[in-house]
């Protein structure tokens, strides 16, 4: 169902300052995570789906956002007639780990102009502390 | 003599430049990913361009008719960048900038014409097609005495 651009699990390398490597950036459901008045705050690009093709759940300690591209009946992929074609159409999914300390309480999230906009509540912990959760819990 | 065809790329586009100095966002050989994907469908009157902006607003947005080439530019505004003052990234994929893209659409095709729209990150633009009428050409009679 979901297509091959699946799972990039990238809390893995967690929070790591390294200078990033463009080798690691997908080219879909690209995702910034910034840290902002003491909160974790995710932006992932998802132009071209509306916020009831997205979904968010939280499993084991895992954020699972997953995107299903929904076909207006009319005019299915396989009608239409593309001359160019560079978009990524289809499902997709990304997972994060955040670790078991967060639930559904801490997170909201919204959808504006194609990008998903979650902010996690790490309940005034200091982003230093969520890091060495999440490095605790991963070993 | 080279003639560029309907929707192709021709001097591709500007200023990807990327803050962290690695190979840059771009539509050049030398990146390793691309932004501004855009997928063109063909209709019976008109052709169907869908652009992926994710995060732009519809403000920074501006599309331009130019000898022949529909000139589409998005940028971020200042204010944005409320992360620079009271936070720091973890982690960046995204490309935070100005870009640029040019596509040919040929000369007939005048501003009036085109249908622009920008919803869930995608600038979706219809741009009627152009029949091209053979100029009937004016016969050159020779009076006859």
């Amino acid at each position: 169902m979901f297509s091959k651009y699946e799972i990039v699990d990238m809390f893995d390398h967690v929070f790591d300052d390294e200078e990033f490597s463009s080798m690691n950036i997908p080219d879909i459901m690209r995702t910034d995570i910034s840290e902002i008045n003491g909160q974790v705050l995710m932006e992932i690009e998802l132009p071209g789906y509306d916020r009831e093709s997205v979904s968010a759940e939280l499993e084991n300690g895992y954020l699972i956002i997953r995107a299903i591209k929904v076909q207006s009946i009319e005019a299915p992929y396989e009608k239409r007639n593309y001359i160019r074609r560079e978009r990524n159409i289809g499902s997709c999914m990304r997972q994060y780990y955040v670790g078991n300390s967060i639930s559904r309480q801490n997170i909201q999230a919204a959808m504006k102009n194609g990008v998903l906009r979650i902010l996690i509540d790490i309940g005034g912990m200091d982003i230093e502390d969520f890091r060495r959760k999440i490095d605790q819990a991963s070993n | 003599m080279l003639v560029p065809s309907i929707f192709e790329d021709n001097a591709v586009t500007g200023l990807f430049h990327d803050v962290f100095n690695t190979a840059g966002f771009g539509r050049d050989l030398n990146s390793h990913f691309s932004a501004m994907n855009m997928d063109v469908q063909e209709f019976d009157q008109s052709y169907q361009l869908e652009m992926e902006l994710p995060g732009y607003k519809k403000e920074d947005i501006h599309a331009e008719l130019k000898d022949g080439y529909l000139v589409v530019e998005a940028s971020h505004n200042q204010e944005d960048t409320e992360k620079d003052e009271n936070g720091r990234y973890i982690r960046r994929e995204r490309y935070f900038g100005k870009c640029q893209r040019r596509i040919y659409v040929g000369e007939e095709v005048k501003r009036e014409e085109l249908n622009a729209s920008f919803e869930d990150g995608i600038l979706k633009i219809m741009i009627p097609k152009k029949m091209y009428k053979k100029e009937v050409e004016d016969k050159q009679y020779i009076p006859i005495a």
